[in-house]
C-alpha cells in the first residue's frame, strides 16, 4: 500500500514522519521544494520518504502517481476547498472503488460533512484539535 | 426569479443591472465590502458583505428560495465548493459555477454543479470573434519584453494541418499554451492531437519570432 499526501505542510510533513516510521514509504507532493526541509534528513536520505515536488491538483502529476485502489490518498494543503477539489480528481481519473481511501482533511464540520457526503473520508483538523484539548484539560 | 450570484467582482454591477431589467430579483453576496456598498447605493438593498462558504451567510443572502446560485469568484475550488454546499444544504434548482483552468474541467463536468462556465473557453469565443480572418493576432507583450502572446489560426490548405504539435518544428523557447478547435473544444491533449483547419492556437512567442511561427501554421507548399 501507498500513503500519498498532497501538500507538505507541517500536517502532511508530519503524517508523512510517523507513516514512515510505522514502515511505509510515503510519497509527499508539495509545489515548493522547500517545504520538504521540514522532514527529518535521515528518512529522505534513505529514501524512506518520497518527495515529489510538483502542483498536486495538476492531472498529469495526479497520473503520473499512478494510484491503485489499495493506495491511500491524503490531501493536507492547507487549503480545505483545493484538498476537495484534488480529492475530486485523484477520484475521477483513478475511477476509485473506494473513495474512503482519500482522506480530505478540513478545518470545519460543514466541509468535513460536505466531502463525507461525496464518499470520501474528511477528517476535521478543528474537531480533532479540540478533543485533544479537551482530553488533555480532563473535562 | 430569485438568483444569488456570489462573488462576481467587478461583474456584479453589470449583472444587477441586467437580471433587474429583465425582470429577475438579484442579490449580491460578496466580501468586498466597497462593491457591496456601491452596489447598495447604485440598487438599494441587493447585496450584502459574506462569504459564499459559510451557511450562515448563505441563508442571510436567502440562497433556501432562491432559484439560482451562481459561483463567480476567481478561485475554482471555492466556487466548486460553494456550489455543492448551496446544492446540498439549500437543494437550490440550479447552480452555476465559474471556473478557470481547464485542468479542473473534468471535477467540474462530474460534480453536480448544474452549469459550468469555462472563463478561458468564453474568452477564446471572443478573442475567436476578433481574430475572424486573420490568421495571426498579438495579443499582448509580457512584462520584460522577451516574450508575447499570439492567437494563430490554421488557415484552410497549411501544411500544420494533421500535424502534432511536436512535428511543428516551432523555434526554441515558444510555447503553445492552448489549442480549440473549430467547434470551441479545447484541447487538453496538446501534443497527441491532429491539428485541422481553422483550429485557433495561443502560443507564447520569443519576441520577432511572431512571424515565423505564423508561416509555420499557415504556410502552404
Amino acid at each position: 500500500m501507498t500513503i500519498i499526501i498532497i501538500g507538505a505542510g507541517l500536517v502532511g510533513c508530519q503524517i508523512a514522519k510517523e507513516v514512515s516510521e510505522r514502515g511505509h514509504t510515503p510519497v509527499l507532493v508539495d509545489k515548493d521544494e522547500k517545504s520538504f526541509e521540514k522532514l527529518p534528513d535521515h528518512l529522505v536520505n534513505n529514501d524512506l520518504i518520497t518527495t515529489v515536488q510538483g502542483d498536486g491538483n495538476d492531472s498529469q502529476l495526479i497520473k503520473a502517481l499512478n494510484t491503485n485502489e489499495s493506495d491511500t490518498v491524503i490531501t493536507a494543503t492547507g487549503n480545505d476547498t483545493l484538498n476537495g477539489m484534488i480529492a475530486q480528481k485523484f477520484n475521477i481519473l483513478f475511477k476509485s472503488k473506494n473513495s474512503k481511501n482519500i482522506k480530505v482533511i478540513v478545518r470545519g464540520d460543514h466541509l468535513a460533512d460536505l466531502y463525507e457526503s461525496l464518499g470520501f473520508s474528511a477528517v476535521n483538523k478543528t474537531e480533532k484539535i479540540t478533543q485533544l484539548a479537551l482530553e488533555l484539560l480532563k473535562i | 426569479m430569485y438568483i444569488v450570484i456570489a462573488e462576481s467582482g467587478n461583474l456584479a454591477q453589470e449583472l444587477v443591472a441586467s437580471f433587474i431589467a429583465s425582470g429577475d430579483e438579484v442579490y449580491i453576496l460578496d466580501t468586498n465590502e466597497k462593491l457591496v456598498k456601491k452596489i447598495q447605493a447604485d440598487f438599494g438593498m441587493v447585496a450584502s458583505l459574506g462569504d459564499m462558504m459559510s451557511i450562515d451567510d448563505l441563508t442571510e443572502a436567502g440562497v433556501s428560495r432562491a432559484s439560482i446560485f451562481i459561483a463567480g469568484s476567481e478561485n475554482d475550488y471555492n466556487n466548486l465548493a460553494a456550489c455543492q454546499l448551496v446544492k446540498k444544504h439549500f437543494e437550490t434548482p440550479k447552480t452555476v459555477s465559474l471556473y478557470n483552468n481547464l485542468d479542473n474541467s473534468q471535477v467540474f463536468d462530474k460534480s453536480d454543479v448544474d452549469v459550468v462556465i469555462n472563463t478561458t473557453v468564453l474568452k477564446i469565443e471572443r478573442l475567436s470573434s476578433i481574430i475572424g480572418s486573420h490568421p495571426m493576432m498579438k495579443l499582448m507583450d509580457l512584462p520584460g519584453g522577451n516574450k508575447s502572446i499570439i492567437a494563430v489560426k490554421i488557415t484552410e490548405n497549411s501544411n500544420a494541418i494533421g500535424k502534432r504539435v511536436p512535428e511543428l518544428a516551432l523555434p526554441p523557447g515558444s510555447e503553445i499554451i492552448m489549442i480549440a478547435s473549430e467547434d470551441g473544444i479545447i484541447q487538453n491533449d496538446m501534443e497527441g492531437y491532429q491539428l485541422s483547419a481553422r483550429d485557433e492556437i495561443i502560443i507564447l512567442s520569443p519576441k520577432n519570432l511572431e512571424a515565423g511561427i505564423e508561416t509555420i501554421l499557415t504556410r502552404y507548399m
